[in-house]
């Protein structure tokens, strides 16, 4: 009934209602009790006319008890002695306009005397003798000796409704005659204002304010309430529809003769007043209604108004606008309720906070992956969320992926059937799976994807994948490369295996060749002649040469190899120069040359490879002094940069530039026996340079043609420790 | 809303519900009912009223209400002629009466002047025969009644001798049927000793009339006087020794002639135009609801007037106009009565059976 409204409208209407509905209530009750009261007063106005009515009928029926009472004690005969009834009954009778005659009755009935109104033309005399015993009333009377009211009947003697009064006395009856008309003449008082109606035993008026109702002889039996007193009842009171008007009406028995004394109003005039009345309640009530409403509209505005603004800031706070709740209220509720607001908002800022911090995390850590998440709607056909990671890692923007096959067609097209297939057959069987597949870039580069999908069911029952995809292209390409160091580290172990043995299986038959060599030049075995001594030392120097050259060249390949292993130990190299220097003074001094060496005097410790800091340094003097025809070597040592510096400096034939590097390349240094005149293998150099890299250093040379050559090893003062750290004191070369 | 409703249902329960309703059928009932002799008319008034009533209670004529309009005629002719215009100009389609003969003379020129039919249920002069056309009596004429009368007394009681006394109050109907009774008693070689008139109220002319009555030595005195005249004149002749049988019209045989005649009355015999001890279902219901609604006997007045109010009714079921009444009640040869049919001469008058009824103990019977 009521459709959607404002509060203000809605607290205007219980408003109303509630100033309307006690009125209301008010209302009905005062237009029942204004009908039930003015019903009530006629009725009781009406039992008063009745029984008023009824007791002047009485009072009229005591008229003739008056008249006969001083003949009670005695007999006709006594009275007829006594009585004139020609002159003294007759003048009552004209000064009683209730009675019509007087007859005085033998105990036979026969009228022994007769007295008639003068009106009647009548003479008393003429009613002596007649006899009166089969009147019913007469008869009765005389029967049982007690007094008796006749029904109206129509007087012989005037033709007018009449009334008959039988008493008897001491011996015979006296009968009186009454006039009804007379005897039904009422006093109403004005007030009462109903209508008096006597209705005898029958229910046909005797008396009635309208004559020719009285004429028609209505039969007012059929009022309920007359049927009712003539039925037994003594006063009973109704309304009634009566010849077309509605009467309240009280009908009141009049004992003596079974007559009804009614007495009715006309409804219509009480039901006017009674209209009246409500008419006027009715008003009332719609001022009071108006009323009630012309108030309702402030009040309800003013009721209405903290609502509103709370309304108003719930909705900024709705739109996330977070002001501060308004306050001022008087009323208990609407504080508490702008307090809850109040709180209500802080809680959801809160709230709202820490799901954007939340929300901000998830994105840093969905993004920061290297993968990309997605979700996929397979009823829809279509990508729910694809991470924006997609633009990144793969080119594609996260749009380009709608559906199924938009996503299909960035797929090499080798994995497109397998990957679309296996998409398809982990929704049949509801599981988690995990493809592979390559993407093809939009710029046509190739990039791995693991994708690791699984299966969910939504609220409505459809089916969505959800997955990762992780790009594996590095993880595939170490694979590959570990596969292929595999392979060289198999290869490296063969080789150094091969070297071993080989450095065995060389050294045996030339330590053979070169002990059986100097066993005869010993001439231990016997004599020796001098070609055969020359001979003999030929093969000797060349076993030796052939010795030297095995092992530099295993030597360099056990670099090559990384088996060659760096020993460290702590040790003066200050002290290894100078006693390295001094293996080759004797040499020197063979050829002349000058031996400076300069280290510091304080000695300098290092932690290295000893053996191998010695191998270079001899390498390198012995160089410096087979290469130095004139002049001399200066070798000096110092530090820089927390390395040793050993500079060997000559004065001999210097190299040109251009082969500067050559020296060290230990396919040069060996390929071109003939360049090198001074015997050798020609590897101690690349050697040396590869063991001062070993540890952490170099071998480098600046050399002028003819001037001389100065070559500059450095190492690390404290050697390089292993990547593996397994053995802290062993560095090796991989 | 809720308001706008609890008003309205209120305003509704204020607001009285209207009643439509249809003029009446008016008709008139025109009866002595004042004056001294009112029994005639108020038992005829009586009796009409019962028949409307009664067509009331069937739902009306043609679904109208009946109402009837009852005047006095108070038994003098210039008052019952301006009862009777009355009663024309308060649009009545009928009138029932008058019940006297006197009243009917007076008025039934007036009815044909205004063309009202006037339906007499008691009346039985025949002065009117043949000169006035609305008139209408449903009582057979005097002259019948007297010659049936007559030959009760002749054949069945078997006097040969009868003195009449009759009251001169009312002499147009006591004359008539004193010369009617004469003529069909003599015509039964009966002869009427005596015929004396009294004047009512006049009680030396009692004396002389009885005195004369019973010097011709009758049989039978035949008294056509009111009830209490008959009731004082049948007192004088027993006082004064009479035996003989005593003899009155059915207008005196009401109870006020047992009530102030006693003893004197019983025996007196009369003929009735009805039966009152039919066991007819329609007289009996009748009567037993007369009884109850009025307080007394149902009479021949009554009787007629409810039987003449009935028929007037019946014959305004099709047209309620009174031309078309007229047509009806001319063209009518039997009417549905209480005791049975009763049928109408080519003359238009009743024809009747009558009933001799007789006094005993105090209660009117049929004379066996």
């Amino acid at each position: 009934m009521w459709r959607s409204h404002s509060f203000r409208t809605a607290i205007s209407r219980r408003l109303v209602l509630a100033a309307l509905l006690p009125l209301l209530v008010v209302a009905v009750v005062s237009v029942i009790l204004v009908r039930g009261m003015l019903s009530d007063q006629i009725v009781s106005s009406n039992d008063l006319s009745a029984i008023a009515l009824a007791t002047q009928i009485e009072q009229s029926l005591e008229v003739p008890k008056a008249v006969v009472a001083p003949y009670l004690g005695q007999s006709y005969q006594e009275i007829l002695d006594t009585e004139d009834p020609g002159q003294h009954w007759r003048d009552i009778i004209d000064g009683t306009p209730e009675i019509e005659s007087l007859l005085l009755l033998d105990d036979a009935g026969i009228v022994q005397a007769a007295a008639l109104e003068t009106r009647t033309g009548m003479q008393g005399a003429w009613f002596v003798g007649l006899d009166r015993s089969r009147d019913r009333t007469v008869a009765s009377s005389l029967a049982t000796r007690k007094p008796a009211w006749s029904d109206v009947y129509l007087s012989p003697m005037t033709g007018e409704p009449a009334l008959s009064y039988v008493v008897p006395v001491r011996a015979g009856v006296i009968v009186v005659n009454l006039t009804l008309s007379e005897m039904v003449v009422f006093d109403i008082p004005e007030e009462l204002s109903a209508l008096p109606v006597v209705i005898d035993g029958n229910g046909v008026p005797i008396f009635y304010p309208d004559e020719i109702v009285l004429a028609q002889r209505p039969n007012v039996r059929s009022i309920a309430i007359v049927d009712a007193v003539l039925s037994g009842g003594t006063l009973a009171h109704g309304r009634y529809t009566w010849q077309g008007t509605e009467y309240l009406g009280s009908a009141r028995v009049v004992g003596q003769v079974g007559w009804v004394a009614l007495a009715m109003q006309p409804w219509k005039p009480a039901r006017e007043t009674i209209l009246g009345s409500q008419y006027v309640v009715v008003l009332l009530i719609i001022l009071a209604a108006t009323f009630a409403m012309t108030l309702a509209e402030p009040f309800s505005k003013r009721l209405a108004q903290p609502v509103s603004e709370l309304a108003a800031y719930a909705d900024h706070v709705a739109r996330g606008e977070y002001g501060s709740a308004p306050t001022g209220f008087r009323e208990v509720e609407l504080q508490r309720l702008g307090s809850a607001l109040h709180d209500m908002t802080d809680a959801v800022k809160r709230r709202e906070q820490d799901l954007a911090a939340s929300a901000r995390q998830y994105r840093f850590l969905v993004e920061s992956l290297q993968a990309i998440p997605w979700e996929y709607d397979m009823d829809a056909d279509r990508f729910v969320y694809v991470g924006p990671q997609a633009e990144r890692l793969l080119g594609y923007a996260p749009e380009v992926w709608t559906d199924l096959d938009s996503w299909a067609q960035t797929l090499h097209v080798e994995d497109r059937d397998a990957a679309v297939n296996a998409c398809v057959m982990a929704t049949g069987h509801g599981g988690d799976h995990n493809i592979e597949y390559r993407v093809v870039r939009p710029d046509g580069k190739v990039v791995w994807i693991e994708d690791v999908v699984s299966v969910h069911a939504d609220e409505s029952g459809g089916v969505r994948l959800v997955g990762v995809m992780i790009d594996i292209t590095e993880s595939k390409e170490a694979a590959r490369l570990r596969v292929a160091a595999e392979a060289a580290d198999a290869a490296s172990n063969a080789k150094s295996s091969f070297l071993a043995n080989m450095s065995h299986e060389l050294r045996t038959p030339l330590n053979s060749i070169l002990g059986f060599g100097n066993i005869l030049l010993s001439r231990l075995a016997g004599p020796v002649n001098d070609e055969q001594e020359r001979q003999l030392g030929m093969i000797v120097r060349s076993g030796n040469h052939l010795l030297a050259l095995v092992n530099d060249v295993l030597d360099l390949e056990k670099i090559e190899a990384g088996a060659m292993l760096v020993e460290v130990d702590e040790f003066d190299i200050a002290e290894l120069v100078s006693s390295a220097a001094e293996i080759m003074a004797p040499m020197a001094k063979d050829r002349g040359l000058s031996l400076d060496i300069r280290v510091p005097e304080a000695g300098l410790l290092v932690r290295t490879d000893e053996d191998r800091v010695r191998q270079v340094l001899l390498n390198l003097f012995s160089n410096a002094v087979k290469f130095t025809d004139t002049g001399g070597v200066t070798i000096a040592l110092d530090t820089v940069n927390d390395h040793a510096r050993i500079t060997v400096t000559d004065t001999g034939v210097g190299i040109l530039k251009s082969r500067l590097e050559e020296v060290f390349d230990e396919f040069k240094s060996m390929g071109r026996p003939g360049d090198n005149p001074q015997g050798g293998t020609g590897l101690g150099l690349p050697i040396s340079r590869r063991l001062a890299r070993l540890m952490g250093g170099d071998v480098t040379l600046s050399s002028v043609e003819g001037t001389g050559s100065t070559f500059v090893f450095t190492f690390a003062l404290t050697a390089p420790s292993s990547d593996d750290g397994g053995g802290a004191e062993v560095v090796s070369v991989h | 809303m809720f308001l706008v409703v609890t008003l309205a249902v209120v305003a509704c329960g204020l607001i009285p519900a209207c009643t439509s309703h249809r003029e009446p059928i008016v008709i008139g009932y025109l009866g002595g009912m004042s004056g001294r002799t009112t029994d005639l008319g108020v038992a005829g008034r009586d009796g009409a009223l019962l028949a409307i009533e009664d067509t009331n209670l069937a739902g009306g004529i043609a679904g109208r209400e009946v109402m009837l309009l009852p005047a006095d005629d108070a038994q003098d002719a210039t008052r019952a002629a301006s009862a009777f215009r009355d009663l024309e100009a308060a649009g009545a389609l009928a009138v029932i009466g008058p019940m006297t003969s006197a009243i009917a003379v007076a008025v039934a020129p007036l009815a044909d002047e205004l063309k009202v039919p006037f339906i007499s249920p008691t009346t039985s002069t025949d002065a009117l025969t043949g000169k006035a056309d609305f008139f209408y009596r449903l009582y057979p004429d005097n002259s019948s009644a007297a010659h049936e009368l007559a030959t009760v007394v002749h054949d069945s009681l078997g006097h040969t001798r009868v003195a009449m006394i009759y009251d001169l109050a009312n002499s147009s109907h006591t004359e008539t049927w004193a010369r009617n009774f004469t003529a069909a008693f003599t015509d039964l070689n009966g002869t009427v000793v005596a015929s004396d008139q009294i004047t009512s109220g006049q009680l030396d002319t009692y004396d002389v009339a009885i005195t004369n009555a019973l010097v011709s030595d009758p049989q039978c005195v035949f008294v056509l006087a009111n009830a209490l005249d008959t009731a004082r004149i049948a007192t004088l002749m027993r006082n004064r020794g009479f035996e003989g049988h005593l003899i009155t019209s059915e207008w005196s045989a009401t109870e006020v002639v047992i009530g102030y005649g006693g003893r004197a009355v019983e025996g007196m015999m009369f003929l009735n135009t009805f039966d009152r001890e039919s066991s007819a279902p329609a007289y009996r219901d009748f009567a037993e609801r007369f009884r109850k609604r009025f307080g007394y006997e149902a009479g021949f007045a009554s009787v007629h007037a409810y039987d003449a109010t009935r028929l007037a009714v019946s014959l305004l079921e099709g047209a309620q106009t009174r031309e078309a009444l007229k047509r009806e009640l001319d063209g009518c040869r039997s009417y549905s009565a209480v005791q049975g049919v009763v049928s109408i001469d080519e003359n238009g008058d009743v024809v009747r059976d009558y009933f001799l009824m007789t006094i005993l103990d105090s209660a009117f019977v049929r004379a066996e």
